[in-house]
């Protein structure tokens, strides 16, 4: 049965990719990728990483959506060409390679094999923390946690210099405030909050933490934005900044500062306030910078105001 | 027991195999949003019914966040009809 179920998903992961590839319209493409989201958290469910499972829900199924439609909203002005895709020979080639290549890897691993997360387990006690893969992203690889950061952060300011914006405030709403919008924030706004809260304060102990916690926070306020809510515009310019910027400087000082009493960086103190302060901080950040990719990107509306 | 959640489970796979005609049928974008719409409602139900199966509770929370933010795109893809290009409507090939 197990076999079936994960056959099933396999084949439909693939076959949704090609089909995206190949679809005539564009429309299309986003509908199939937004359910191929779908079956990757399905994929995900099935190999027991309810973490990737839940961000993967929460990034597949909100925020893409949100960023494609709009993305073609803006294109759409220019004629689209129906076009035959052709995937160059080379290309398909050297995929066929790269699919053997793994496929082969796959095949070496042992069976038995557990990976890290034995030292993992070992190493619990020195973090502090009882969940080993907040353990594993906040504190045995807070570097790259630190990074991934200043990537969302990168990607924020990118957006802005490709778009010519120098300020994320006192752009024009998508929508004007209609009933629909304002019944639906009023429904989902307060679960959105408590469910985000939720998954932040579960991270310490099971499957959640910042980045889950952050999407769910940025769908709130997708949804206030797209909603025609202006509550989010009220944000001046330099607080909207500070909030962008807080989970990086928030490790950048924690790493500075721990250069004083260490002699390695980002060396952390046994306490619960340091991992607190780093995953609030980061959750913050997650939702603002997610926040301002989909305010940022092109729109249809707001091009043709401006 | 847990062999009759991913049975239900794989039934509800299928049915998303199903409603994926639709999405590639079209022939309206309403048609095709409105498919990838009832697959957040019957993803949902799988996830529960796999969170059963595998003896995982924290999969819900994956149930939750998904049933949470799948009307997003709905959101979006109004907006971008009414408020943005009305042309979208006529074109069938979107």
């Amino acid at each position: 049965m197990n076999l079936i179920f994960d056959l099933i998903i396999a084949v439909c992961l693939v076959g949704i990719s090609m089909r995206i590839i190949f679809a005539r319209g564009h429309f299309q493409a986003i509908v199939l990728f937004i359910t191929y989201g779908l079956f990757l958290a399905l994929a995900w469910t099935r190999l027991n990483s309810p973490d990737i499972a839940i961000a993967e829900a929460a990034v597949g199924a909100g925020l893409t959506g949100v960023l494609l439609m709009d993305t073609l909203g803006a294109i759409k002005t220019s004629e689209e060409k129906k076009m035959r895709i052709k995937v160059p020979l080379k290309l398909a080639v050297m995929s066929i390679v790269l699919v053997i290549v793994l496929g082969y890897s796959a095949l070496q691993i042992p069976s038995d094999f557990s990976g890290l997360s034995l030292t993992v387990h070992n190493a619990m006690p020195l973090s502090g923390l009882e969940y080993s893969v907040t353990a594993v992203l906040l504190d045995f690889r807070s570097y790259d946690t630190w990074l991934e950061l200043g990537v969302l952060l990168t990607a924020v300011i990118g957006v802005l210099t490709v778009r010519r914006r120098n300020s994320l405030t006192g752009s024009a709403l998508p929508a004007p405030a209609e009933p629909v919008g304002r019944w639906i924030i009023k429904i989902l706004l307060p679960f959105m909050v408590i469910i985000g809260g939720y998954l932040l304060w579960l991270g310490a102990f099971a499957p959640g933490g910042a980045f889950q916690a952050g999407v769910v926070l940025a769908g709130a306020g997708v949804m206030l934005w797209q909603a025609g809510h202006p509550c989010l515009a009220v944000l001046s310019n330099s607080s909207w900044r500070l909030l962008l910027c807080l989970g990086f400087s928030t490790f950048l000082i924690l790493a500075a500062s721990s250069l004083y009493y260490a002699d390695q960086m980002l060396t952390h103190p046994q306490i619960k306030a340091w991992i607190l302060g780093i995953e609030y901080a980061a959750t913050i950040s997650i939702a603002i910078c997610l926040i301002s990719l989909i305010q940022a990107s092109p729109n249809s509306k707001l091009d043709k105001v401006s | 027991m847990n062999t009759f959640y991913l049975c239900m489970a794989l039934f509800l796979a299928l049915n998303i195999l199903a409603g994926l005609w639709r999405v590639m049928a079209g022939p309206k974008p309403e048609d095709r949003m409105v498919a990838a719409q009832l697959f957040g409602s019957t993803g949902v139900a799988t996830l529960l019914l796999l969170s059963q199966a595998l003896d995982s509770p924290y999969i819900k929370n994956a149930a939750l966040v998904f049933a949470l933010l799948t009307v997003m795109a709905v959101l979006a893809f109004v907006r971008n009809t009414s408020y943005g290009l009305k042309q979208d409507k006529k074109n069938e090939s979107f």
